[in-house]
């Protein structure tokens, strides 16, 4: 089509948007139908909806948002440790005025997000190929393109992907002429870009970057020295006026690193993720051609979906063709740079090779360039490498529409083409889920108790992305009481370290059918425990006056029945999906129970030592002595890190015992007796140094700031007890107690 | 020295240090160690030290040698085995002998395509190129441990090359050295026969094509060419009927099951392992997953992993979008379009109506073909590749830069070098004629009995017993011993697969031998060796120096205590006449029983109109009774069970379903005794071409012979019960 045919601009538009939308129904169908019951899945748009409710309920209670003190009980949830949705806040926060239905909203914001993708892409693609047809093919390629749909399951924030061509085209406007309001344009696009998400910030930078490399290389040989130094104060300019926009649009996460709630991104995490690079060229599970492979490259290759970028038939052999004959398209040399060098991003920062590990070009960007270490993800560059496919295939659509000779045979090619596009990469029926209503269970504690708090069973560690976690944030925002459950995208390491490891209720336990076992559990460090004092002592020690079990979720967890078992004396109320116990009515500990609270440090698996927990300098145990004994014996097998260390266990300034552990091994220490009085008392260990740790790898994720100790078992005995039931053994066995 | 000369000593000596460097550190052992002591390798030199020594195989020193056609004891390898003796001639021992044709095999793949490739589109460079993207490719590199007979692809280069030069000037010089090559072809594989028989047709098309368009079909040069493509043809026709006539005889012939279709269409190349890099390439680790072990092949993947080499790819992929110019270049996309298709297994039905398809069991061997090609292909690009760069040293770069590739790409061949594992003294005293004590036994039964051409442990039997008189109970052969394995084999029971049982042999009847179930050990064996007429049983538990095969025989030798003549920590020897006579009654198959046949429910056996069963009572007064599971043919039949020209049992078996028949009790005269299973009539199954047309009549799932009780019950009513 010439430029001379193309319609009105607003019809050009109206038709632009009405042809991605039908795209995206039929893409996904049957989804739109249960737009009102269904979400694309249940774990992270929960996240999401929940996010989205909690700024929603701050602007009608004018609260700050920073911190929720209603989830993640007891330390409440940082708001900069979960995907800022920015832009897609607001547009809940104004569709929720009119639409009082939390699914619908978010399905639209879900198609807000296919359709602005398609149409950012569109609009780029109008300006770097002049085909009307080809910039619509651009942009509903990219839009259904693999990344996008894989992630539409889960991440609302990634597929509004359509800020990065208006970036790029606004970015290529303002570099080749600079103006002020190109400028505007420019800081504009960004902010935009950034509000849709974060990560797209951090990529945008690098395809930023390369467009000024890329100019002044040309503009170097074409001898034009003065082009780059002409725009050295533009480009400053651009940084001074996003920075404090940046900067106000981040600080919850600034905040959250400065106050210790996140650690930030690790380097183990970072390797983690990869992309396969065939996975660019493979269908993945979901889509039609996927079900005519031979087999399942993803399973084979333990891909998970962040690992899968698949472009699509179309797209590919366009590229070929662009390849071969050439994409009509202006920057193509720029668009084919850019292809290669996010291809290469994408792949992640390790490769694994006949045993080594391989450095690629995305770890070398994390270790100077300090914002890559803002992200865990690296193969979510392969968005911004469907989107410039897109525009390179575009251009040899374009190339390919010029040689037909009429108008019938150019709209046909088109509806042929973005057919096959849409065959190929629709998911097959895609998969929703139906979204449970509030259990009545929530509505019914509140009435008994406002003020109740209440630990959520399974208990999940905050980054644990998981239904249980998803729904209970969710059905949060709906009864608004306060709760342990609360998923983040970036683990609360201080909450679970205080909280979550020394559950009895966390849900990797209970997915053992033999727990808790009758006597002599372990919960976390603490060995041969008293299952029913244990779980007294840490419901009671938290504050935590109820115990909301989610009977739903007992098929993968059969250790739930047991830990009922154990609660049964405390029942409250129970329906069909939820059971609650009351603290108070558990029967009261006959046994002593010791309990790790606070300076302990994340979970790490060294491998010469096994499980253990660091600790700096100093760490705080909790013992509950059921009886005024004097005759309680604590044991501890720990080693110290760095040099042997000599470690210390106080009561209100007395030292209660004094040991040396050596470095090179674990070894077992006990305390003399401890005279403690009855019920509750705080003891500290500490440690004389610590050093900080060096990199451990995965094997020390979460542990923050130096350490001096790593412990791997805590056990507190009734010396006495224990020679009772050693005695009352030997006696039933015939045998004369020594 | 000519220039050519001069180029091709250079490449022959770049392939060489390629070769080298790929195989390293072999070549420092290349007088003492074979590159793998796989059953193919093993196997091999079994065969081209026998030929050497021009040894026959003699009709009485095995059991079923008569049913064991040369050709199903080797694919010729005339070749390959000329090259062989000349390395023995010259003094060198069997490895290092073998180890010469393995290399020559190897850089004659590379040379002989560096000639082609160079007469195709004219480039030595790119010509040196192809010949080690073809010897480094991923089919030669997977049988670099073994099959000799494929590495002579090299000589069907050449004989194409002749033939290219006789099309191009149809003289009496040219057309006799077209003649001879393609003899030297027939001396290699069937493989490349057949290959080359598709590329002489598609050239065949091809002239007739030019000539029709050209109207041309008249002139004189037109009618020499003809009466050279009859002599091309005819002579290609002749000398592999001469050389080959065996082998064909054996894959081709009505008796089963020597190339069936079935196997033909499980041996396919899947077509993504072309592009897919499969164990052995560097590459391989980048894909992050095993292909065939995805696809749940791996077993297959050292047959049918086509793997090009990413450059040969990539040019291939150019070359689609950018035809190359080449010396008739529709034959070769023709060639590699068809040879393709024939390596995936999409030419099934062709192969239903063209013998010459039915000469390789295995069609994933014509990708084989598809890798000469496709270099020729891919290289002739990289021509047209390299004339795009305007400066000498911009193409000197980007050909050593794909050499490089082509290198790193295809340096790993699939080799273990080992030496050849000296006999175990007891197993050579068995043999040794000056050990009164133990021997020479004139039938010795091998324990485990191994299986196969992959059998490293029966290639080993192979080598070891060349020089004897007597061949016992092992060998190795390359197409499926039908006659030996119907007869001997899968009855046998100290077969490899059932030794590898830690359980076995198990106390009480509860054996499963074959057909015969609820049997008890020491009878079966006892029936099994005084059929056969065995005096030895040579149990081999470990080889020195090879840490596999290795088998635990403590329970089979602990039963066998009572009759071992001589034992070490390696194996132990069994007089089989100290064997106790058995306990209960014991029946067995031997003549007459066919094929495995897959049933609902299981596997059974096809049964010939007449079959044998061996039988055994040590109470010949008391009554015995003889079931069978089975099911008749295409319709029902009456079968009699016939013992001493008396009928026992006379049954009506049912057609199709599977069922148990049970004969009346009666006496089994003294001795060992034979039932006859006595049908009516018999029919072939063949339905298609390539179908077997053994005839049979009955399917035998499962018999056994129990002592019948007073009650007139069969003794264990449940005897039948593990059957399926």
């Amino acid at each position: 089509m010439d430029l001379e045919e193309m319609p009105h601009p607003a019809k050009k538009w109206l038709r632009a948007t009405a042809i991605y939308l039908v795209t995206v129904i039929a893409a996904t169908w049957p989804f739109v139908l249960t737009f009102r019951s269904r979400l694309p899945s249940l774990v992270d748009p929960l996240q999401h909806l929940w996010l989205m409710r909690w700024y929603r309920a701050c602007l009608l209670e004018g609260r700050i948002p920073l911190v929720c003190d209603e989830i993640q009980y007891p330390l409440g949830a940082p708001l900069g440790n979960f995907s800022p949705l920015h832009l897609q806040s607001i547009l809940f926060v104004a569709l929720r005025f009119f639409i009082d239905n939390d699914l619908l909203v978010y399905n639209l914001l879900w198609m807000i997000g296919f359709v602005t993708t398609g149409l950012g892409t569109y609009a780029l693609a109008r300006q770097l190929v002049e085909s009307e047809p080809a910039a619509l093919l651009a942009g509903l390629l990219a839009m259904i393109s693999g990344p996008m749909m894989v992630h539409s399951h889960c991440h609302l924030e990634l597929i509004y992907l359509g800020g990065f061509p208006l970036f790029l085209l606004a970015w290529i406007r303002f570099i080749d002429m600079p103006s002020a309001p190109r400028l505007a344009a420019s800081v504009g696009a960004l902010i935009l870009l950034s509000m849709c998400a974060a990560y797209y910030l951090v990529f945008a930078s690098l395809i930023g970057a390369l467009y000024v490399a890329y100019r002044g290389v040309v503009e170097a040989r074409q001898r034009n020295l003065s082009w780059l130094s002409r725009r050295i104060g533009w480009l400053v300019g651009f940084g001074l006026v996003c920075l404090p926009i940046l900067a106000f649009l981040f600080y919850p996460q600034a905040w959250s690193v400065a106050n210790g709630r996140t650690l930030g991104r690790s380097r183990a995490e970072f390797d983690f993720f990869h992309l396969p690079w065939w996975t660019y060229l493979t269908p993945s599970p979901g889509h039609r051609l996927a079900e005519y492979l031979p087999f399942d490259p993803y399973a084979a290759a333990r891909v998970s979906g962040e690992g899968t970028a698949y472009l699509g038939i179309v797209s590919l052999t366009l590229l070929l063709a662009a390849w071969r004959w050439g994409s009509l398209v202006k920057s193509v040399r720029f668009l084919w740079l850019a292809l290669g060098l996010f291809a290469v991003l994408s792949i992640g920062s390790r490769f694994p090779y006949e045993g080594e590990s391989i450095g690629l070009p995305s770890g070398w960007l994390w270790d100077w360039y300090p914002p890559f270490r803002l992200i865990r993800v690296a193969p979510r560059m392969k968005f911004f490498v469907a989107v410039i496919a897109a525009i390179l295939a575009s251009g040899a659509y374009a190339r390919l529409e010029s040689r037909l000779p009429s108008k019938r045979l150019r709209a046909s090619l088109f509806v042929a083409v973005a057919s096959a596009a849409i065959l190929d990469l629709a998911h097959i029926r895609y998969p929703a889920a139906l979204v449970p209503p509030l259990p009545a269970g929530y509505r019914w504690l509140l009435d008994r108790d406002p003020d109740a708090v209440w630990l959520e069973a399974p208990q999940m560690a905050s980054g644990g992305a998981n239904e249980v976690n998803s729904l209970s944030m969710y059905w949060q925002s709906q009864h608004r009481g306060r709760t342990t459950a609360g998923y983040s995208g970036q683990t609360q390491w201080p909450l679970d370290n205080l909280v979550s490891w020394a559950s009895p209720f966390i849900h990797y336990r209970l997915t053992e059918s033999t727990y808790p076992a009758e006597s002599n559990e372990q919960f976390d460090l603490v060995t041969e425990a008293d299952p029913a004092s244990y779980l007294w002592v840490y419901l009671h020690e938290h504050r935590l006056p109820y115990v909301v079990v989610h009977l739903w979720s007992g098929d993968g967890h059969p250790g739930l029945d047991l830990m009922r078992e154990l609660l049964e004396p405390a029942k409250v109320y129970e329906d069909e999906l939820l059971a609650i116990y009351e603290s108070d009515r558990l029967p009261i500990p006959v046994h002593p129970v010791v309990l790790c609270t606070k300076g302990w440090k994340g979970r790490a698996i060294p491998p010469q030592d096994g499980l253990v927990r660091p600790i700096g300098e100093s760490a705080e145990l909790v013992i509950y002595n059921p009886s005024p004994s004097p005759n309680l014996v604590l044991g501890l097998r720990a080693r110290g890190l760095g040099r042997a260390r000599r470690v210390r266990l106080h009561s209100k300034g007395e030292v209660l015992a004094d040991w040396t552990l050596p470095r090179t091994e674990q070894r077992i220490v006990t305390s003399p007796t401890l005279s403690l009085p009855q019920g509750f008392s705080r003891l500290l260990l500490s440690c004389d140094g610590s050093i900080p740790l060096g990199p451990g790898g995965h094997q020390f994720d979460g542990v923050g700031g130096p350490v001096g100790l790593l412990v791997s078992g805590l056990h507190l005995t009734d010396q006495l007890a224990e020679k009772r039931r050693v005695a009352a053994n030997s006696s039933s066995n015939g045998e004369v107690p020594r | 020295m000519s220039k050519r000369l001069r180029e091709a000593a250079l490449v022959a000596a770049a392939y060489l240090a390629c070769l080298v460097g790929a195989t390293w550190p072999w070549p420092q052992n290349i007088a003492q160690q074979l590159p793998a002591l796989s059953g193919a390798v093993l196997h091999d030199l079994a065969n081209f030290e026998h030929r050497f020594q021009d040894r026959t195989i003699k009709a009485d020193s095995t059991p079923a040698s008569n049913d064991r056609p040369p050709g199903g004891l080797s694919p010729s390898q005339p070749l390959a085995w000329l090259v062989y003796s000349a390395g023995r001639i010259l003094g060198g021992s069997p490895v290092l002998a073998f180890n010469l044709t393995w290399w020559t095999s190897v850089l004659g793949i590379g040379l002989g395509t560096y000639f082609l490739a160079r007469r195709v589109h004219g480039n030595a460079a790119c010509a040196a190129l192809a010949g080690g993207m073809v010897m480094l490719s991923g089919p030669i590199r997977l049988r670099g441990a073994g099959h000799l007979d494929v590495l002579g692809l090299g000589v069907l280069s050449l004989a194409i090359l002749a033939w290219l030069r006789w099309m191009e000037k149809p003289t009496t010089a040219r057309l006799s050295t077209a003649c001879c090559g393609v003899v030297g072809v027939a001396c290699t594989a069937l493989i490349h026969v057949s290959t080359f028989g598709a590329i002489l047709i598609l050239g065949f098309l091809a002239e007739i094509a030019r000539r029709v368009r050209q109207r041309d079909l008249i002139p004189a040069v037109a009618i020499a060419r003809g009466f050279g493509w009859l002599l091309i043809s005819a002579t290609l026709a002749i000398s592999t009927w001469g050389l080959h006539r065996d082998e064909i005889q054996a894959l081709s012939g009505s008796v089963a099951p020597a190339g069936t279709r079935g196997e033909y269409e499980f041996w396919a190349a899947p077509l993504w392992s072309y592009f897919l890099p499969a164990a052995g390439s560097r590459l391989a680790p980048l894909l992050e997953f095993e292909p065939f072990q995805a696809a749940g092949i791996e077993g297959k993947v050292h047959e049918a992993s086509s793997y090009l080499g990413v450059v040969t790819l990539v040019f291939l992929v150019r070359a689609v979008l950018w035809p190359p110019g080449m010396e008739r270049g529709r034959i070769w996309w023709f060639a590699f379009a068809l040879l393709l298709a024939l390596s995936i297994g999409a030419c099934l039905g062709l192969r239903d109506h063209l013998p010459p398809l039915r000469w390789s069991r295995l069609p994933a061997r014509f990708h084989l073909g598809v890798v000469l090609v496709s270099a020729l292909i891919a290289s002739a690009s990289i021509r047209d590749w390299l004339r795009g760069h305007d400066s000498m040293t911009r193409r000197l770069v980007a050909l050593v830069g794909l050499a490089c590739l082509v290198l790193a790409d295809g340096s790993g061949f699939l080799l273990s070098p080992a030496e050849l594992p000296r006999e175990p003294t007891l197993r050579a005293s068995v043999f040794a004629p000056a050990n009164a004590t133990i021997g020479p036994p004139r039938r010795i039964l091998e324990i485990p009995l191994a299986d196969g051409p992959d059998d490293v442990l029966a290639g080993l039997q192979s080598y070891w017993n060349l020089d004897r008189a007597d061949v016992p109970f092992a060998s190795s052969t390359v197409l499926p011993r039908s006659a030996f394995d119907r007869q001997f084999g899968w009855n046998c029971p100290v077969r490899v697969e059932r030794v590898r049982d830690l359980e076995f042999p198990r106390a009480g009847s509860f054996e499963t031998f074959d057909l015969v179930r609820n049997a008890d050990f020491d009878a079966y064996i006892w029936l099994y060796l005084r059929v056969h007429g065995i005096s030895r049983l040579l149990a081999t538990e470990s080889v020195e120096g090879l840490d596999s095969p290795r088998f635990d025989l403590t329970r089979l030798r602990s039963k066998l205590a009572n009759a071992i003549l001589h034992e070490d920590k390696r194996g132990f020897v069994v007089d089989t006449a100290r064997l106790p006579t058995p306990a209960t009654p014991v029946v067995m198959t031997t003549t007459g029983w066919l094929d495995r046949q897959a049933m609902p429910g299981g596997g059974g056996r096809r049964v010939a109109s007449k079959a044998a069963l061996a039988a055994f009572d040590p109470e010949p007064t008391g009554r015995v009774r003889l079931a069978i599971e089975a099911a008749s043919f295409r319709h029902a039949r009456t079968v009699r069970a016939i013992v001493d020209g008396r009928a026992v049992a006379t049954w009506t078996v049912a057609a199709r379903e599977s069922r148990l028949y049970l004969s009346p009790p009666f006496q089994l005269p003294a001795g060992v005794q034979t039932i006859t299973l006595a049908s009516e009539g018999e029919e072939s199954p063949r339905t298609r071409p390539g179908d077997s047309t053994e005839r049979f009549s009955l399917v035998v799932m499962a018999l056994t012979l129990q002592r019948a009780e007073s009650d007139g019950r069969v003794a264990s009513s449940a005897a039948m019960e593990p059957i399926r």
